[in-house]
């Protein structure tokens, strides 16, 4: 009886999901507690990607009080697995006040129209790898291989690698990796060397170094995560997303001084979201994600220089990733030094 | 047990194994028992050991066996269901509501297949980017039928599809929890369909549910600590008892968080579809466990953790109740052992209670009756006769003892006698103040047979001094008789020579036992200073004048006394002046015998005569017996030794 009456509760609220906006539908809601606090300032803050250590430091900040002590009051949303929609679309639409993203995925979206603002720039490493079955010696040895690559993007530079040397793959889209690669259905695989590679890490017990080929040595040493919002958004409420930006490295920096017991932190955050991994790997990634973050030998969360933006842009270009021209000036703001470039 | 108790609590053990020859035995015994038991407990456990593990190893594979039988079965059955109606689909291509049936009667004729789908290639159905057919059984347990795919589901993408597409060859997929339904844990079959082009227009899926697989993981246990874990293929935990392993831990991220390098290589092996033992397992610290692994047909691989300890349980059981046997054993057989070994040693102990009685001085001491015929039996006869040669000799050594006490005893009295029969006041002759005398006489035994005599007659001083051959109670009383003889013939007679024939003749009758005896006779006028002397084989005595020369007197050597009677003896004479002095010896100085066996000798005397300056008699013959003693250097004394100085002023 009971039972009969719960399915009926299920069904119901499940037409309830469907009838309302579609990104109350994906998004998760975080399993810390808002808190509450009416002077604060609500924000809602949309990581690129599954709950896991690779926002470890937005996790910290709000779990540690860093954000309300910027006078914040943030909520952190996820986008749920198998999602149609994306982190742009929930900033475009206004779902949600920020997002973190690859810098090659929001330059390429800036350019179809997107109004998106880098306002800190996290990562200072490109961490595209290709994982193969075989060993592999340079980008030629992939010539008409199969080899997955992610049907809703992130793979841009793996493309503009191949297209810049020549070589045609034979490319093959996926939603998950891992197991296409286990079964060898592709001979090779992109990865992220925090998340994809560590996976399948894990799955095989070891990957030859000679098995992995690692984009930043073929001069795809990009910048990947970092923070963006609209540029409408940012003109309306620069003081708090500068708090947002503030209590955000503080978070990563923390995180980078207490690893382990970030790493416990995020371990306990995860938990609710059923998300299927080990703490070792959620640990295996912070420890890449912090690498990734460190340049010349320190954590400085610089902006993006006029170079390398350039640099990118002009291979995104080439490649045909990218359509139309965006500027530097109007992409990118240097809010920890308090100002424009 | 209470006695051994009391025993430890009141002395040291140790002490008393050493001490106490019944424990000793005892303990001895006790080792050796001890030790042969625990040598065939130890051979029989380490036969045993092995067996049972072999026999361990043997069940656990078998059960794997079984159990990879088991779940092959039920994943062969899903592959059969759908091979069996490939054909149908292929002929119901473009026939909607045929192939909506042929999912349906999958569901429903395969009681082991939760839902089936039909998914096509985009574009192939009747050119539609997404059709599939799809029939599962929902929570009512009604078969319900959908079309799977649509732009929020796009199927072409799902591992399900998408792998076995790009094989063109079927696989199970990794499990997955089957989020619509009851968040059953689930694994599909896709079987790829080929046309004749080789193009894969279809993938055909049966859905298995694994919780009757799982359940079998979990039920096997072929020993009480057992647990069997099943991998997937990429290396997830499907089936584990820790439950926070499923789904979560690959068997490598299992292996770093519990940093146990032997699953690491576990699961290569498992992943590589090896099928094997793994033995020395270390887990949670223990590394008496082993792993027993084999493949499923899906390339999943399912492992048994078992402890060796479980597996010899039997025969640690069996080795504690021979242990406990031991110490029981040990402790009867210590009880028994002692008590026997008391049984048999006590007519030792009585014996050496028999012993410490004769050794007080109860030489009649009674013995133990022993009534065996055995070494003990020797023994106590030995000891009666040790009793009574003891008695014996204690009487004899009495008797003995009484002889030498009165000997003696007689001895000392016949030494007193001897030493009266020679003059023993010094001075002699105190009123003379022309005449300084002093004489001394060391018996090398209680009576010795030198002696020495002198008397003053008409102012003319007489005197002898001799040494009897051999030395003891003969000498000292062939010594008596020559003093006698001496006295009786000097009082009447003044030639010395005469008086030695005398002498001579006195001591040659009745003297059987061929004794001889050397002397000296002498005779000075104290007023002219003439010396007349006679001698028989003594030697020669040493004359010092004022000058402080010393020289041995010139001698005839005439024959020894008491060897011929009727021997005539020639004498001499000289002249000794005032101040002169004149010392005569026994062979006793001049053979005084050091360690190294070397004799005083006249030079050494002669030498210490040499310029020697003395006040008195005494003072020279002080410092003379001094400086034999010297050279002896506590050698003994083996001869008497005899001196007469005679010194006139």
């Amino acid at each position: 009886m009971f039972k009969k009456l719960f399915r009926h509760i299920v069904f119901l609220l499940t037409l309830l999901c469907v009838t309302v906006s579609p990104y109350e539908l994906c998004a998760q809601q975080e399993p810390v507690a808002s808190a509450g606090t009416k002077n604060l300032t609500k924000l809602t803050f949309m990581p690129n990607w599954l709950p896991q250590a690779q926002f470890a430091g937005y996790y910290i900040a709000r779990i540690k009080g860093f954000y309300e002590e910027e006078g914040l009051d943030v909520t952190i949303r996820h986008l749920p697995q198998g999602s149609t929609y994306s982190v742009l679309d929930c900033l475009n639409e206004g779902a949600v006040d920020i997002i973190s993203n690859l810098l090659i995925t929001c330059m390429t979206g800036a350019s179809k129209g997107y109004d998106l603002v880098n306002v800190l720039q996290t990562s200072q490493h490109g961490s595209l790898v290709c994982v193969a079955q075989d060993s592999i010696g340079r980008l030629e040895d992939f010539a008409g291989r199969k080899v997955g690559i992610w049907r809703s993007g992130n793979g841009e530079c793996a493309e503009s690698a191949f297209m810049e040397s020549n070589v045609k793959v034979n490319w093959i889209p996926f939603i998950r990796d891992i197991n296409i690669f286990i079964f060898k259905a592709v001979d090779a695989t992109l990865a992220y060397s925090y998340s994809e590679y560590l996976e399948l890490l894990l799955c095989k017990g070891d990957i030859p170094e000679n098995h992995v080929l690692r984009f930043s040595d073929y001069g795809y040493d990009f910048p990947e995560d970092g923070l963006y919002v609209k540029s409408s958004y940012l003109k309306e409420n620069r003081e708090t997303v500068e708090a947002f930006v503030r209590a955000s490295k503080k978070g990563w920096e923390w995180a980078a001084e207490h690893k382990e017991e970030a790493v416990d932190l995020v371990w306990h955050y995860l938990k609710p979201f059923q998300t299927g991994t080990s703490k070792y790997y959620q640990s295996l990634m912070l420890d890449e994600v912090l690498r990734l973050q460190v340049k010349d030998g320190e954590r400085s969360f610089r902006t993006i220089g006029i170079d390398e933006f350039n640099s990118l842009k002009s291979k995104l270009l080439k490649g045909g990733m990218m359509v139309n021209d965006i500027d530097y000036n109007k992409f990118t703001v240097d809010l920890l030094n308090g100002g424009n470039n | 047990m209470a006695e051994i108790i009391n025993i430890v609590k009141k002395i040291n053990p140790v002490e008393l194994i050493r001490q106490n020859l019944v424990i000793r035995l005892s303990f001895f015994i006790l080792i050796i028992a001890v030790c042969v038991f625990l040598l065939n407990n130890l051979i029989f456990w380490t036969i045993s050991t092995k067996e049972l593990l072999q026999s361990g190893n043997t069940n656990v594979q078998q059960k794997l066996s079984i159990a990879i039988a088991g779940i092959d079965h039920d994943l062969h059955a899903v592959e059969t269901a759908l091979d069996n109606v490939k054909w149908v689909v292929e002929e119901s291509l473009g026939d909607e509501e045929r192939l909506y049936d042929i999912t349906r009667k999958v569901v429903s004729e395969n009681e082991e297949i939760s839902g089936c789908a039909i998914a096509f290639a985009p574009y192939f159905h009747k050119g539609e980017l997404f059709f599939s057919p799809y029939s599962y059984v929902n929570y009512r347990g009604e078969i319900v039928s959908k079309q799977l795919g649509n732009i929020n589901n796009n199927y072409h993408y799902l591992d399900w599809y998408q792998i076995p597409a790009l094989l063109k060859e079927p696989v199970w997929s990794e499990p997955y929890f089957d989020e619509g339904g009851a968040n059953m844990l689930m694994s599909t079959y896709s079987l790829p369909l080929i046309d004749k082009n080789g193009n894969v227009y279809a993938i055909f899926t049966a859905d298995l549910t694994l919780s009757t697989i799982t359940e079998l993981v979990s039920a096997i246990k072929p020993y009480p600590t057992s647990f069997a874990f099943l991998i997937s293929r990429n290396g997830t935990f499907v089936a584990h008892k820790d439950s926070s392993y499923i789904f979560t831990h690959t068997v490598f991220s299992a292996a770093a968080e519990e940093k146990s390098k032997d699953l690491f290589d576990v699961g290569k092996q498992m992943l590589d579809g090896q099928k094997g033992v793994y033995t020395n397992y270390t887990y949670q610290n223990d590394d008496s466990w082993f792993i027993t692994y084999g493949p499923l047909k899906n390339k999943w691989s399912l492992a048994i953790l078992s402890n060796y300890d479980d597996v010899i349980d039997g025969i640690k059981h069996l080795t504690w109740v021979s242990l406990a046997f031991v110490i029981i054993f040990a402790i009867i057989l210590f009880s028994v052992t002692r008590r026997m070994m008391k049984r048999q040693l006590k007519p030792l102990v009585q014996l050496s209670d028999s012993a410490l009685k004769i050794a007080k001085g109860d030489f009649h001491a009674e013995l133990p009756e022993i009534e065996t015929h055995d070494e003990m039996s020797h023994l106590k006869n030995s000891f009666e006769y040790m009793q009574k040669s003891l008695v014996t000799y204690i009487d004899e050594l009495k008797r003995t003892t009484s002889t030498k006490e009165r000997i003696e005893s007689e001895l000392r009295i016949a030494s007193d006698i001897q030493r009266q029969m020679v003059p023993s006041v010094f001075p002699p002759f105190p009123e003379r103040s022309d005449l300084d005398v002093f004489a001394i006489l060391n018996p090398a035994k209680e009576v010795g047979g030198d002696l020495y005599d002198y008397f003053i007659r008409d102012n003319k001083f007489y005197f002898i001094i001799g040494d009897v051959s051999g030395k003891g109670v003969p000498a000292a009383i062939f010594m008596a008789i020559a003093r006698s003889a001496f006295r009786y013939v000097a009082s009447s007679e003044d030639n010395v020579a005469l008086m030695m024939d005398k002498l001579n003749d006195s001591v040659t009758e009745g003297n059987p036992t061929n004794m001889f005896i050397t002397m000296f006779i002498g005779k000075i006028d104290l007023q002219t200073g003439e010396f007349e002397y006679c001698n028989a084989g003594h030697n020669p005595g040493v004359v010092m004048d004022n000058d402080g020369k010393a020289e041995f007197l010139d001698l005839k050597s005439n024959l020894v006394a008491g060897v011929m009677n009727g021997f005539k003896y020639s004498g001499q004479s000289s002249h000794v002046g005032k101040g002169s002095t004149l010392l005569f010896y026994t062979d006793g100085v001049t053979e005084a015998e050091n360690a190294a066996k070397e004799l005083y000798s006249e030079e050494r005397l002669l030498s210490f005569c040499s310029g020697k300056e003395f006040a008195y008699s005494e003072e020279f013959i002080t410092s003379l017996v001094a400086d034999v003693r010297a050279f002896a250097n506590g050698a003994e004394q083996n001869d008497d030794i005899t001196m007469l100085v005679i010194k006139l002023k």
